[in-house]
C-alpha cells in the first residue's frame, strides 16, 4: 500500500500542508505527494490510501489545481468501490456560506462514486487563530489511528 | 576539475579505421571513443588528437580546444598552425553540460571541406568532477511574487544561492501591506514563505534599495541572474481635471498608510462626512469595507490605533462608489461584496444602473440593497455605469461630477475621493515588462512582470513561470565564470543589510505590542522598524533623541 498524498491548491498553502502531512506519514510508510491537476482520477486503487488536502475559493469553488481532476473524474466516472479516502479542507469562515466547500464538493463527487471516505473530516479555518499544519498533522495521526483500528 | 569529452565526429573516425588510417592522441578515451580533454582553465581544455588516414595524405588535428563566449554565442575553437581557430558554434542542449555543434566556415576548410558549413559534429559534454560552479540569483522585492519565485527556483535548484533583496527592513511587501488589514486569514500565507529563510536557506537581505544602495548593473555583475518582483507602487491617474486637488487619495497610498507602511503611514487623512471610491475592483471594495467599519468588525485586525483614530474614526456619513462599467462587468469578487453585507448598521442604496439579472457579483450587490436596516449609522451607495468627467473644488475637493447611463451629468458631493483604478511604476525601474525575453539574466515577476492583476495564486503562478525561465537561463551558464554573489554585495553596501532573524525579532516585539482586540501593533517607520530587531543605528535622529 502506498498512501499517497493530494493535494489541490491556488496559493500553495495546501501544498505546504500536504508536504508537512507527508512527513507524519513516512513512518507508517510509503509515501508519495502530488497535485491533485497530475493525478488522473482513472488511477485511483482500492490498494492505496488517499490523504487530500484541499482549499476553497471565490464563491465556494475547487481551486484551480483541483478542478481538472474534478473535471476528469465527472466525465470518466471511474468506478471508486473501495477507494479509500480522507480529507481535509481549508477554508475561511469569514466567507460564512462557501466555508469549506471546496473541498466539500469534490468529497461528494468521490462519494458518488463510491469511494469511501474515513476518519474525521478535517478542517482548518483561516479565520481563527490555528495554525493550519498542526491542525493537519494531527488531523493524520487520527486517521492512521482509526486505519490500523480497521 | 572539470573535462571536456568530446569523440569530434564519429563517422571521420570511422572513416579512419575503414581505410586502414590511425588516430594519434595520448588522451584518455571512454567507452564510446570519446576524447578527454583535461580542463586547463578559463573554458580552455588541453590535449591534441589527430586523425591520420592515405599514408598521412589526410591529417586532422584537433589541439587544445576551447570554448568561448561571443556575443552571447559559444564558439568552440581549437590551435591551428597560424592561431586559433573557430571550429563551430557551441550550442546548449536539454542535457546540462552537454551542447551541439555545428561546423563553421572556417571549421569546415579545417576539414579540408570534408563537411559542409552547419555540418554537425558529435556533441561534446563538459563534466565537473568537483568544484561546482554555484548559481547565484538575486531577487529584488520580498512581495509574494518575489517569495513564489524563490520558492520555485528552491526547489528547482535546491544548491543555487537564492537571496531576497528587499527595500524596507521588513519582509513580504503586500502581504503585509496590501492585502487588508482584517483580511488575517490571507496574510497566513507567511508561514510559506518563513520557510525560505528558516529551512531552505534563502536568505532576506532587507534594508537595501536599489538606487541608494546598490544599482541594478552591480547586481548583475554580482548574480548570474536578477529577478525584478518590485511590483507596482504607482497609483493609475484618473486623468481627469481637478485629480490634483488636496482631498483626492490614489487606493495605493491610502492602502499602505492604513496598513502602516513606512512610506505613508505618517499622511494625514481628513475624510470629512462624504466619500467617493472611484472603481469597482476588488481594492475598492477593501477601502469600503474598511471605511465602513465600526471597531467591532476590526477586531482581530492589525490597524494602528493611531491609523484608526485619525483616518477611521466615523466622520463618514455617506461612501459613494463609482463605477464606469455596468453592475454585470463589475470586477470585485462576490465574496468580497457579501462580506460588505455582514457589517451592521450600514445601509446600501443602488443608484442609476440598477442590476436586475447577471452573475454572482451583481446578485450580491441586489442582495446588499434587499437587506433591512434600522437606524443605519451610514449609507454606502454603489453608481454603476457612471463615468467620472471631473473631480471638482476650489482650496480641496468639494465633488466629483459624473457622467450618467442616460446621458447626463451629475455632481457627488465629495469631503474626500479615493481613487481604486489600478496601479501604474512609480518610478521608471517599477517599469512593466510582459513581454520582455530574458535579457542576459535580467527577468521580472508579478505585477512588474505582467502588470496590476489577480492576487496570490497569479503572483504564485507566475513566480513558476519566472523560476522556470530563470532556471533554463541557469542551465546555458555552466560554462561562465563564478559570480561573487551576495558575499561581494555585502561588502559593497554602504550600512549593513538586516536579515530574518531582524525581522522575527520585530515580529514578536509588534505582536507583544498588540492593543486589544489587535493581532499586532505596527512599528510605523523605517528607523523603528530597524531599532525593534536590534539594529545599530548611528547618527540618526532617533538614537539621539534616545539618548537625550
Amino acid at each position: 500500500m502506498t498512501i499517497r498524498v493530494l493535494y489541490g491548491t491556488e496559493s500553495g498553502n495546501s501544498e505546504m500542508i500536504a508536504e508537512d502531512v507527508a512527513i507524519v506519514l513516512e513512518q507508517h510508510g510509503t509515501v508519495a505527494v502530488a497535485d491533485l491537476q497530475d493525478t488522473d482520477p482513472g488511477s485511483l486503487s482500492p490498494a492505496d490510501l488517499y490523504i487530500i488536502i484541499c482549499s476553497t475559493y471565490g464563491e465556494g469553488e475547487l481551486p484551480a489545481s483541483a478542478q481538472p481532476f474534478v473535471d476528469r473524474l465527472v466525465e470518466l466516472r471511474p468506478q471508486l468501490d473501495g477507494v479509500h479516502y480522507a480529507i481535509f479542507g481549508l477554508g475561511d469562515s469569514g466567507y460564512a456560506d462557501s466555508y469549506s466547500k471546496g473541498s466539500e464538493y469534490l468529497a461528494a463527487r468521490l462519494d458518488s462514486l463510491g469511494a469511501v471516505r474515513v476518519g474525521e473530516y478535517g478542517r482548518h479555518d483561516a479565520a481563527g487563530f490555528d495554525d493550519a499544519s498542526e491542525i493537519a498533522t494531527e488531523w493524520v495521526r487520527g486517521i492512521i489511528t482509526v486505519r490500523a483500528a480497521a | 576539475m572539470s573535462e571536456l569529452v568530446w569523440g569530434v565526429k564519429a563517422s571521420l573516425r570511422s572513416y579512419v579505421s575503414d581505410s586502414e588510417g590511425r588516430i594519434e592522441t595520448p588522451l584518455h578515451r571512454t567507452g564510446d571513443g570519446s576524447f578527454v580533454f583535461p580542463a586547463a582553465g578559463d573554458g580552455r581544455f588541453s590535449g591534441e588528437v589527430r586523425f591520420i588516414a592515405h599514408g598521412g595524405m589526410m591529417d586532422f588535428r584537433i589541439c587544445d580546444p576551447a570554448l568561448e563566449e561571443r556575443e552571447g554565442n559559444t564558439i568552440l575553437t581549437i590551435d591551428g598552425d597560424g592561431g586559433r581557430i573557430d571550429l563551430a558554434t557551441a550550442r546548449p542542449t536539454q542535457r546540462e553540460g552537454r551542447l551541439e555543434l555545428a561546423l563553421t566556415r572556417a571549421g569546415a576548410g579545417h576539414f579540408g571541406d570534408f563537411y559542409p558549413t552547419g555540418g554537425a559534429l558529435d556533441d561534446l559534454t563538459i563534466t565537473m568532477a568537483a568544484a561546482v560552479r554555484r548559481d547565484t540569483i538575486a531577487i529584488v522585492g520580498s512581495g509574494p511574487a518575489g517569495c513564489y519565485t524563490a520558492q520555485a527556483l528552491r526547489r528547482a535548484r535546491p544548491e543555487a544561492e537564492v537571496v531576497i533583496i528587499e527595500r524596507l527592513p521588513v519582509p513580504y511587501g503586500l502581504v503585509r501591506y496590501g492585502i487588508a488589514a482584517d483580511h488575517q486569514g490571507t496574510k497566513n500565507v507567511t508561514k510559506q514563505f518563513d520557510r525560505l529563510f528558516e529551512r531552505d536557506g534563502v536568505q532576506f537581505v532587507g534594508n537595501v534599495e536599489i538606487g541608494r544602495d546598490v544599482t541594478i548593473e552591480r547586481l548583475r555583475t554580482l548574480f548570474d541572474a536578477v529577478v525584478i518582483a518590485t511590483g507596482l507602487p504607482g497609483d493609475r491617474p484618473l486623468g481627469l481635471p481637478g485629480e490634483s486637488l488636496p482631498g483626492v487619495h490614489g487606493s495605493g497610498e491610502f492602502t499602505r498608510h492604513v496598513n502602516g507602511h513606512p512610506d505613508d503611514a505618517s499622511a494625514r487623512y481628513e475624510l470629512g462626512s462624504d466619500v467617493v471610491v472611484i472603481g469597482a475592483g476588488n481594492v475598492a471594495i477593501d477601502i469600503v469595507r474598511l471605511l465602513l467599519q465600526g471597531v467591532e468588525e476590526r477586531a482581530g485586525s492589525d490597524i494602528h490605533p493611531h491609523t484608526e483614530a485619525t483616518t477611521l474614526s466615523g466622520t463618514i456619513d455617506r461612501i459613494t462608489l463609482v463605477s464606469r462599467s455596468p453592475v454585470s462587468e463589475a470586477r470585485c469578487d462576490a465574496a468580497m461584496v457579501k462580506e460588505l453585507g455582514r457589517v451592521p448598521g450600514v445601509a446600501f442604496v443602488v443608484d442609476g444602473d440598477a442590476p436586475e439579472a447577471g452573475p454572482p457579483v451583481a446578485q450580491a450587490i441586489r442582495e446588499l440593497t434587499a437587506r433591512p436596516v434600522d437606524d443605519a449609522r451610514l449609507t454606502v451607495s454603489l453608481r454603476f455605469g457612471a463615468s467620472p468627467v471631473a473631480v471638482l473644488g476650489e482650496a480641496s475637493v468639494s465633488g466629483v461630477e459624473v457622467s450618467t447611463p442616460d446621458g447626463g451629468y451629475t455632481v457627488i458631493p465629495a469631503t474626500a475621493v479615493i481613487t481604486a483604478i489600478g496601479f501604474t511604476p512609480a518610478t521608471p525601474s517599477d517599469s512593466v515588462s510582459a513581454d520582455a525575453e530574458p535579457d542576459g539574466g535580467l527577468f521580472a515577476a508579478g505585477w512588474a512582470h505582467f502588470g496590476p492583476r489577480g492576487a496570490l495564486p497569479d503572483a504564485r503562478n507566475d513566480g513558476k513561470r519566472a523560476a522556470a525561465a530563470v532556471d533554463s537561463y541557469l542551465a546555458s551558464l555552466f560554462l561562465a565564470v563564478q559570480r561573487e554573489g551576495i558575499a561581494a554585495l555585502r561588502a559593497d553596501l554602504p550600512s549593513p543589510a538586516v536579515d530574518f532573524s531582524h525581522w522575527r525579532r520585530v515580529d514578536a516585539e509588534e505582536r507583544a505590542a498588540a492593543s486589544p482586540g489587535r493581532v499586532r501593533r505596527k512599528f510605523l517607520t523605517s528607523e523603528e522598524l530597524l531599532i525593534a530587531g536590534g539594529y545599530a543605528l548611528t547618527a540618526s535622529p532617533v538614537t539621539e533623541r534616545n539618548s537625550a
